[in-house]
């Protein structure tokens, strides 16, 4: 199953509240198997992210660095999606 | 992860943002070391810098009184500010929230957000169980939640609450959509702790003043910028901050 990234969440942008409380907001509204694109570009966002996923039952189905930033595409509840996004190579089972 | 620089005055602010500072707090060390400063000096300060930079105001440790405080976050709106932090020590849990709720209802119609704070080292003062934060936070609507420590002997935040609970404090409030700020005299040396619980912001003082002396001392840009530089060296994984617990993540190929 392949699927079109919804949308893209940059939490590379400076700001007070940080890119897991801006998942849990747009999640919530979100149906389940979306596959949504974050960008972070500290480690411990990108560790606070996969962990956030795990917790919620989401699935990271692909990870790629470019440069500084970090890109996770993540399907809500678990669903099993390879993102088709030009350049992404998706990660091999 | 932003950089909070605690600042006096305008010339302090100057040096902050110089140096890198995200966001500039205002504070009034001669009023229990975390008071509140005077409106002229909350105004110029913010009528120096572009929105961008924040100009947060510390209420310090506010008293039982949910009108007076209602009047001086009301304040701190109408003057401009980013933020406004409200901290509670010898509160019972009721009252804070009573406070907060007012004070939230007093920022209607402002941008400014609405921070709860508590002090880690409350205990020593018979005060407010730091750790309920998150869940006032949670009750009042508030933006985001701080905590703090009050004591200002050399010791500091991770001497009061370990980086397990802090941890666990700060997840269950970004889940909780608010924003996430950690300070008490921290350093240098706590810095890899400090990028491991990952807070939305981190604040200092002594730590980029002169001669690290928060009082005595003045806000340096060079130290500033220092520390800035410190900070983002172990945010982008130049230094390892998890090498010493253990990987976090699967690595990825670059």
């Amino acid at each position: 199953m392949s699927g079109s990234v919804a949308f893209t969440v940059d939490g590379t942008l400076l700001t007070c509240k940080g890119v897991i409380a801006r998942l849990e907001r747009e999640f919530t509204e979100l149906p389940s198997g979306s596959l949504v694109r974050v960008v972070v570009n500290e480690v411990p966002n990108r560790i606070d992210v996969r962990a956030w996923a795990d917790r919620r039952g989401h699935r990271v189905v692909n990870e790629v660095r470019r440069d500084e930033r970090f890109e996770l595409f993540i399907a809500k509840n678990g669903a099993i999606v390879t993102p088709t996004v030009v350049g992404v190579v998706p990660r091999q089972p | 992860m932003m950089l909070m620089v605690s600042v006096q005055n305008l010339d302090e602010a100057r040096e902050a943002v110089a140096g890198g500072a995200d966001i500039v707090d205002v504070k009034n060390l001669r009023e229990m070391m975390v008071g509140s400063n005077f409106p002229p000096v909350v105004r110029e300060v913010r009528n120096a810098f572009p929105k961008q930079i924040h100009v947060s105001v510390t209420l310090g440790v506010v008293p039982n009184q949910a009108g007076t405080v209602a009047m001086a976050v009301y304040g701190a709106a109408a003057l401009g500010a980013t933020s406004v932090k409200v901290g509670f020590v010898q509160s019972d849990y009721e009252t804070a929230l009573r406070i907060l709720r007012e004070s939230r209802r007093a920022l209607d119609g402002f941008d400014t957000k609405l921070i709860a704070a508590t002090f880690a080292d409350s205990h020593l003062y018979q005060g407010l169980d730091p750790t309920l934060v998150v869940q006032l936070g949670k009750e009042s609507q508030s933006d985001g939640i701080l905590i703090d420590t009050l004591v200002k002997d050399g010791r500091n935040l991770f001497d009061f609450l370990g980086e397990r609970r802090l941890k666990e404090l700060v997840l269950e409030a970004k889940e909780a959509g608010m924003s996430t700020a950690l300070s008490g005299a921290l350093k240098v040396a706590n810095l890899h702790t400090l990028v491991r619980i990952n807070p939305d912001i981190v604040g200092v003082r002594g730590a980029v003043c002169t001669h690290g002396d928060r009082e005595a001392g003045n806000v340096a840009a060079s130290a500033v910028a220092a520390l800035r530089d410190e900070l983002r060296q172990r945010l982008s994984g130049k230094i390892d901050v998890f090498a010493e617990v253990g990987p976090a993540a699967p690595r990825i190929p670059s």
